[in-house]
C-alpha cells in the first residue's frame, strides 16, 4: 500500500460517512470504520478483496457499471437512491432487518496514471423516511378530502330533498288550513254567542299563526333552492304600508300599543318593485316590533336616500321600544333558526326564519337589511331598497277600505268547479254573501257538461281535481266557446310562481291563492265583471 | 472456394459506412460491397440486386434498422443480416432476434467487425 | 464570439455518430435502471452562440439542467437541458406513476441529476472511447433557473459557444425534447477537430 493511499486511509476513518476505495482490479484498498460498521466486515478481512467478493449482490447492478466506467473512462457518477435502492448490504442495527438507503458517488481518481476510484456512500435514511411520512400524510389528507366530498355531496343532496319535501308538505298542509279558516269565517256569521265567538277568534288567530309558520318554511325553502323569484308591478308605497299596518292592527290594539307611519315628503309613491315581498318584509319586522315590545310605540318611518332619474334609494325603518338586543346576538339575528335567544322561542313563539327570510328577499332586491339596537330601550330594523321609478303614469293612490267589501254587490250566475266539499262551501258562502247566484261543479268534466248549456258571468276554476283537472277543462272551454270569452280565475293552492305561468297558459285570466279572504276574491272579480 | 459474397451496408453516417469498407477491404477484397445513408436509397438498391449479407444501422432519421431490416426479410429470408447499435435495450434484442438479426455492438471496432463476419461466415 | 468555426462533412459526420453511440448507449442504461422501453431520437448536431442558445431554449422558459464539467485534453462544460415541467414528466413516467406530484417534486433533483449523469456519461465516454483519451469528469451537479442564468455561471471562456445537439426521449406514450449542449472555447474546439482528424485518418 502506498504511503498516499495509508494517508487517506486514515483520513476515512474519521468521516461521517462510508469509503471504500477500489484499485484498477476493483481490489478495496480503502474501506473505512462506517463502512465496517454497517456492513459486519472488518476492515482487515475486506482490504485486498475484490468488491464483489465482499458484496456479490452488486453483480449486474447500476452500481458496478458505474464503477467500471470509472475505472475504464474515468467517468464519475451517482447512483442515487430514486432509481437504486439500498444497493450495499449495510445496516443501521445488529439485526440486519432493513437495508439504510443509500445516495452513492461514485468519484474517479487517478494517481501517477493508474485510475482508482472511491466509492463514497450516504445514508439519507433519515430523509426517505421523512419523505414516505409526508407522502403518507399527503395521502391520508386526500382520503380525508375525498371523504368530506361524500359527505358534503351527500348533505346538499339531503338540503334539497329537505327543501323539496317542505315545499310539498306545506302545499298539501295549506289545503286544510284553507278549510278551517273558511269555515271559522262561516261559523262566525251564524249569530254565534258571546263565548263562542271567542272560541272561533282563537281558533281564527292560531290558524293565522300556523298560516304565517307554514309561509315561512315555503318561502325559506324556496330561497335555499334559489326558487323564489321577483316580480315587477307598479305599486303604490304609501298604500303597502298602509295595507300591513291594517294587518297587524288588531294585535297592536290587544298590546294598546301605538303606531305611527313617516313618509318623508321628498318620496314619490309609484314604484316598479315586487310589492308583496316588500309587504312580507315589512310585515315580518312590524310583528317583531310588536311581538317584542310590550308598551311604548311603533314608528314606521321611510326616507329617500338617493334618486336619480331611473331609480331612487329608499330606506324604511321600524323602531320599538320594546326589550332590545345586545350587540352579539345583532350579529347572528339574520342567520337562520336565531332568535335573540333560544328561551325566545319557547317564550315568543315563531320559526325564527322571518329575519333569515326578509333578509334573502332583501339581497335578491339587491339592498340591504339592519339593526341598530340597545339592550332595554328598543330597536331598529331597517331596510334600503332601490326601486326602479315608475315614470309613465303614476298609479293612483287610491287606498282601498277594508270595510268595502262585505257591502259589496254583485249579481249574475257563476260556476265554482271545485272538488273538495269544504272549498265549495267557502267559496259557495263567499260568493253568495256579495250576491252571486252560484252553481257548483265537482270537477273539469262535470264543468264542461254545464258550460254547454248554461252561461255564466265568471267561472272559478280550481286546478287539480279527479276525473279532469282545471288546466284541461279550461282549454276544453276556450275550444267550444264562441265569440264571448267567459273570464276564468284559477283558485289555486299551488304557490309556485310557474304555477301562475300553467294557469295562463291553460287560458285562464287571473289566479286566486288559497286560503284567500272575501276582499282578495272581491279586488279580483272587480277587475273582471 | 464458392462465389464472392455480397453485402450491403445502410447507415447514415458516412464515417460508419468508410470504416466498415475500409476494414472489409483488408479481410474479405473480394467481396461485393455497396452502400446506402438511408432506408429508402437502399429499399432502392435491393431492388436491383441481391445480397447475401446486409449491415443495417439502428438509428438513423426516418426508418430504424429494424424496421428496415423487416422489410428485406419480406423479400429474401434466406439472407443475413446484422443490426449495428449502441442502444442494446432488452426489446432492440429480442426484437431483433425474433427477425433472425444479429445485434451487434457500436462503435464499429475491430471486435464488432469479426464477430459481424463470424455470424455471415458462420 | 460572433464566428463560429466550421467543421468539414466527414468531422460532422464522425461527431454526430460519436453522440449517436453516446445517446444509444444512454438510452440503454436509463431503459435498463427504470425496466422500462425508452427511445433516444438521432441526435441533432449544431453549433450556436449563447444568445442563439438562449433563443432556441425559450428566454423566460425554466429549465432544469444538470451538468458535468470536462477537463484534460480540452476542456468543455455539458450540459443536459429539459423544460422543467418536462423533466417532472420523465421522473413521474421514469418512477412509474405511483409517487404523488409533491413526491415527484421532492424527487426531481436527485432523479434528474442520475438521468443527466447517465446521458452525459455516455456521451463523454464515446467521446473518450473514439478518441482513446481519457478525460477529467467533475460529479454532476443539477440547476434549476431560465437559460440565460444557466449559461452564465457555466461559461468557460469569452469566446465560447456551443456544440449544441437535440435529442427526442419518448418514454410510454410521452415524448420530450431535451437538449445537450457542450460549452466550449476556441482552443478546445481546435483540440477537438484535431482529435476527430486523428480518428478519421486512423480509421479510413
Amino acid at each position: 500500500m502506498s504511503d498516499i493511499t495509508s494517508l487517506f486511509q486514515s483520513l476515512s476513518q474519521c468521516l461521517d460517512l462510508g469509503i471504500i476505495g477500489v484499485d484498477q482490479n476493483k481490489r478495496i484498498i480503502i474501506y473505512n470504520k462506517w463502512v465496517a460498521e454497517r456492513s459486519a466486515i472488518t476492515e482487515s478481512n475486506a482490504l485486498g478483496k475484490e468488491l464483489s467478493e465482499i458484496f456479490p449482490d452488486i453483480n449486474a447492478t447500476r452500481l458496478l457499471t458505474t464503477i467500471d466506467d470509472a475505472l475504464k473512462h474515468g467517468l464519475p457518477a451517482i447512483v442515487s437512491n430514486v432509481f437504486n435502492r439500498t444497493p450495499l448490504p449495510l445496516y443501521n442495527n445488529a439485526k440486519k432487518t432493513e437495508r439504510i438507503n443509500q445516495n452513492i458517488n461514485i468519484i474517479p481518481i487517478k494517481n501517477e496514471n493508474v485510475q482508482y476510484c472511491i466509492i463514497q456512500i450516504n445514508d439519507i435514511s433519515a430523509s426517505v423516511d421523512r419523505e414516505k411520512a409526508l407522502e403518507q400524510q399527503v395521502r391520508e389528507r386526500k382520503e380525508i378530502e375525498q371523504e368530506l366530498r361524500i359527505t358534503l355531496r351527500k348533505l346538499e343532496d339531503a338540503s334539497k330533498i329537505k327543501g323539496e319535501f317542505l315545499a310539498s308538505m306545506s302545499h298539501e298542509i295549506r289545503t286544510p288550513i284553507n278549510g278551517i279558516i273558511g269555515v271559522t269565517r262561516l261559523l262566525k256569521d251564524t249569530s254565534p254567542s258571546s263565548q263562542q265567538s271567542e272560541f272561533l277568534d282563537i281558533i281564527d288567530n292560531s290558524v293565522q299563526l300556523l298560516l304565517t309558520v307554514i309561509n315561512d318554511i315555503l318561502d325559506f325553502s324556496k330561497l335555499e333552492a334559489g326558487k323564489l323569484s321577483l316580480h315587477e308591478v307598479e305599486f303604490d308605497l304609501e298604500k303597502t304600508l298602509n295595507d300591513v299596518i291594517a294587518l297587524v292592527k288588531p294585535s297592536l290594539e290587544c298590546k294598546n300599543l301605538k303606531i305611527s307611519n313617516f313618509i318623508d315628503n321628498k318620496l314619490e309613491l309609484s314604484y316598479l318593485g315586487d310589492d308583496n315581498r316588500i309587504k312580507q318584509v315589512i310585515l315580518n319586522l312590524i310583528s317583531n316590533a310588536i311581538k317584542f315590545t310590550d308598551n311604548g310605540e311603533i314608528k314606521v318611518a321611510s326616507q329617500l336616500i338617493k334618486a336619480n332619474e331611473h331609480s331612487a334609494i329608499i330606506k324604511i325603518s321600524i323602531s320599538d321600544t320594546g326589550i332590545g338586543i345586545d350587540t352579539q346576538t345583532q350579529e347572528l339575528l339574520f342567520d337562520k333558526f336565531t332568535q335573540a335567544d333560544s328561551s325566545t322561542t319557547r317564550k315568543y313563539g315563531g320559526t325564527g326564519l322571518g329575519l333569515a327570510i326578509s333578509k334573502n328577499i332583501i339581497e335578491l332586491m339587491h339592498g340591504s337589511i339592519g339593526v341598530e339596537s340597545t339592550p332595554g330601550q328598543g330597536s331598529t330594523f331597517w331596510i334600503n331598497v332601490e326601486l326602479k321609478r315608475n315614470n309613465k303614469k303614476p298609479v293612483k293612490a287610491t287606498v282601498i277600505k277594508k270595510d268595502k267589501a262585505a257591502k259589496q254587490s254583485f249579481s249574475g250566475k257563476v260556476l265554482l268547479v271545485e272538488d273538495v266539499v269544504v272549498n265549495q262551501l267557502i267559496a259557495k258562502s263567499f260568493l253568495k254573501n256579495i250576491g252571486f247566484n252560484v252553481v257548483i261543479a265537482n270537477n273539469g268534466q262535470e264543468a264542461l257538461d254545464m258550460c254547454a248549456d248554461q252561461e255564466f258571468k265568471l267561472i272559478f276554476m280550481d286546478c287539480q281535481m279527479p276525473v279532469m283537472d282545471g288546466f284541461d277543462a279550461t282549454r276544453h272551454i276556450r275550444e267550444m266557446e264562441s265569440d264571448q270569452r267567459t273570464p276564468i280565475i284559477a283558485l289555486t293552492a299551488l304557490a309556485m310562481k310557474d304555477d301562475a305561468q300553467l294557469c295562463f297558459d291553460a287560458g285562464m285570466d287571473d289566479y286566486i291563492t288559497k286560503p284567500y279572504e272575501l276582499s282578495d276574491l272581491i279586488t279580483c272579480i272587480e277587475k273582471w265583471v | 472456394m464458392s462465389k464472392a459474397k455480397s453485402l450491403l451496408i445502410v447507415d447514415d453516417s458516412k464515417v460508419s459506412r468508410m470504416m466498415l469498407i475500409a476494414m472489409l477491404k483488408d479481410l474479405h477484397p473480394d467481396w461485393i460491397v455497396e452502400e446506402s445513408a438511408n432506408a429508402e436509397q437502399a429499399l432502392q438498391v435491393n431492388k436491383q440486386k441481391d445480397f447475401d449479407f446486409y449491415s443495417v444501422d439502428f438509428n438513423m432519421p426516418g426508418k430504424n434498422g429494424l424496421e428496415l431490416i423487416a422489410e428485406f426479410k419480406n423479400n429474401k429470408p434466406s439472407a443475413k443480416y446484422a443490426l449495428l447499435t449502441a442502444n442494446i435495450q432488452e426489446h432492440i434484442q429480442k426484437s431483433a432476434a425474433e427477425m433472425g438479426a444479429k445485434c451487434i455492438n457500436k462503435p464499429i471496432t475491430d471486435t464488432s467487425i469479426s464477430i459481424m463476419l463470424n455470424y455471415f461466415n458462420g | 464570439m460572433d464566428k463560429i468555426p466550421q467543421m468539414d462533412e466527414l468531422e460532422l459526420d464522425l461527431l454526430n455518430e460519436i453522440f449517436n453511440v453516446g445517446v444509444g448507449n444512454a438510452a440503454a442504461s436509463l431503459s435498463q435502471m427504470v425496466k422500462q422501453e425508452i427511445k433516444l431520437s438521432v441526435p441533432e448536431i449544431d453549433f450556436l452562440t449563447s444568445d442563439q442558445l438562449i433563443k432556441v431554449l425559450g428566454q423566460d422558459k425554466l429549465l432544469c439542467s444538470v451538468s458535468q464539467k470536462v477537463s484534460g485534453p480540452l476542456v468543455a462544460q455539458s450540459i443536459l437541458l429539459f423544460p422543467d415541467v418536462d423533466s417532472l414528466e420523465i421522473v413521474r413516467k421514469m418512477l412509474g406513476n405511483q409517487i404523488s406530484d409533491a413526491g415527484i417534486a421532492e424527487l426531481q433533483n436527485e432523479a434528474m441529476t442520475e438521468i443527466g449523469n447517465i446521458v452525459l456519461n455516455a456521451c463523454i465516454g464515446s467521446l473518450s472511447e473514439a478518441f482513446s483519451q481519457t478525460f477529467i469528469i467533475d460529479l454532476p451537479e443539477f440547476e434549476r433557473a431560465i437559460p440565460a442564468i444557466l449559461l452564465e455561471s457555466r461559461q468557460l471562456s469569452s469566446d465560447s459557444f456551443i456544440l449544441f445537439i437535440r435529442i427526442e426521449l419518448s418514454l410510454s406514450e410521452s415524448k420530450i425534447t431535451g437538449y445537450l449542449a457542450f460549452l466550449i472555447g476556441g482552443a478546445s474546439f481546435s483540440i477537438l477537430q484535431k482529435s476527430l482528424n486523428k480518428t478519421l485518418s486512423s480509421l479510413i
